[in-house]
């Protein structure tokens, strides 16, 4: 019974004074934030620029890059702050992907869209936040 | 607060559960694997990953603890071997899982789950025919209860404590539907009402979330409740929290799969019931 009282107690603190680092007793906190009726939304997009030239949208997944969307959201500032690090979502590309041409570049983008009364409008913009090339 | 409850139970449940584990590893989780293939310059370990002594995640540790982890589940998901079986499953999945949530993002479907690892093993012997109702099991299945609730009950509080009390009126819904959405749900920006008042249905719902633990018909009624929130929320935006639902087996009088024939007494329990010559 201690050690059941001492899990509540601990999932009732990371909730309240928790983050996800204190897995498994951070907060719940999946779509916990709120989103302005007249604010953005921001996801994660990749480029690949290929040996040959051709610069080609990447769709980030594990299949691909070897990590969720969201989790290379989550390493988004560590993108922003080392580029260099962008290289590694290539090795795991060209790994899962031996046949295809060198990856030479990788840029990762933010696609905005704006919100008005909690409606998508216009269309979605694109900002570079972080680039690396061999 | 605690009632016995029969040693089936639980040999169900971890059937269930230990099953489910492969279905996460190789399938619906399959990208925790994959975590192998990325250099370790990218994982960022937990707090619990920088406490204790664990390995970096390369390609042969994430592959070594798969397999561990996926051996012991198939011998506990037999019930054999329980208390140790699924000590090590217990063991490895928070290893898994320290993998998995390492990288920048932590997923908030597991804390029911991990508890069910962990209080499972404590039963000891139990077979899928076994009557016998103890306080043990009766233990196991409220503490598996009591986290599922804990996890919805508590997500409202995050909500107000990341969001504001207001989080209701916001656009977190549009936020997942144009991240996430499908055909289907794409039209539901047109029926901002209906965003917004499901909203405050979430909330609602998890605050009277400790209701499915009532027994009888309040309980069986929420626990419906549950599984359609659940369902809508996979159609609509293709998330599924799929540990967390798999623990709502929890509420089930699953000793009730034992009447087929297939589950009759054990031979051995039988004899112990003919007369002595």
């Amino acid at each position: 019974m201690l050690a059941a009282g001492a899990v509540i107690a601990l999932a009732v603190a990371g909730t309240f004074v928790g983050q996800d680092d204190h897995f498994p007793f951070g907060p719940p906190s999946l779509f916990s934030t709120r989103n302005e009726l007249n604010g953005r939304v921001d996801s994660a997009q990749l480029t690949f620029t290929l040996a040959d030239g051709t610069v080609r949208p990447i769709a980030i997944d594990s299949h691909t890059v070897g990590l969720r969307r969201a989790v290379a959201e989550g390493l988004e500032e560590h993108f922003v702050a080392r580029p260099q690090l962008l290289r590694h979502l290539a090795d795991v590309y060209e790994k899962f992907n031996p046949s295809e041409p060198e990856i030479v570049a990788v840029e990762l983008l933010e696609r905005t869209t704006d919100l008005e009364q909690g409606q998508p409008v216009g269309r979605p913009t694109m900002r570079a936040l972080a680039a690396w090339s061999r | 607060m605690v009632r016995a409850t029969p040693l089936a139970r639980i040999a169900w449940l971890r059937t269930f559960f230990y099953c489910f584990v492969f279905v996460g590893v190789l399938l619906t989780s399959s990208w925790v694997a994959r975590h192998g293939a990325v250099s370790t310059d990218l994982y960022d370990p937990l707090l619990v990953g920088r406490v204790l002594p664990l390995p970096q995640p390369t390609r042969s540790v994430v592959l070594t603890t798969g397999i561990v982890l996926l051996g012991a589940a198939v011998i506990a998901a037999t019930n054999r071997l329980p208390r140790l079986a699924g000590t090590v499953v217990a063991a490895a999945y928070f290893v898994w899982m320290v993998i998995a949530f390492s990288y920048g993002k932590v997923d908030h479907d597991r804390f029911a789950f991990l508890v069910a690892l962990c209080v499972l093993p404590t039963v000891g012997q139990a077979h899928w025919s076994d009557r016998e109702e103890t306080e043990a099991a009766g233990w196991a299945i409220r503490s598996i209860q009591i986290a599922v609730v804990l996890a919805y009950f508590l997500a409202a509080f995050a909500k107000f404590r990341f969001g504001g009390l207001n989080w209701a009126t916001g656009a977190t819904l549009a936020r997942a539907l144009v991240r996430k959405g499908n055909g289907i749900s794409q039209q539901l920006f047109e029926m901002q009402a209906v965003l917004r008042a499901t909203q405050f249905g979430i909330v609602a719902f998890e605050l009277l979330s400790p209701l499915l633990l009532v027994r009888g018909r309040v309980g069986y009624s929420f626990l419906i409740l549950a599984l359609l929130f659940h369902a809508v929320t996979f159609s609509t935006i293709s998330i599924i929290f799929l540990p967390h639902v798999v623990c709502l087996l929890a509420f089930l009088p699953l000793e009730r799969l034992s009447k087929a024939p297939a589950f009759s007494p054990r031979p051995a329990a039988l004899r112990d019931r003919l007369p002595a010559r």
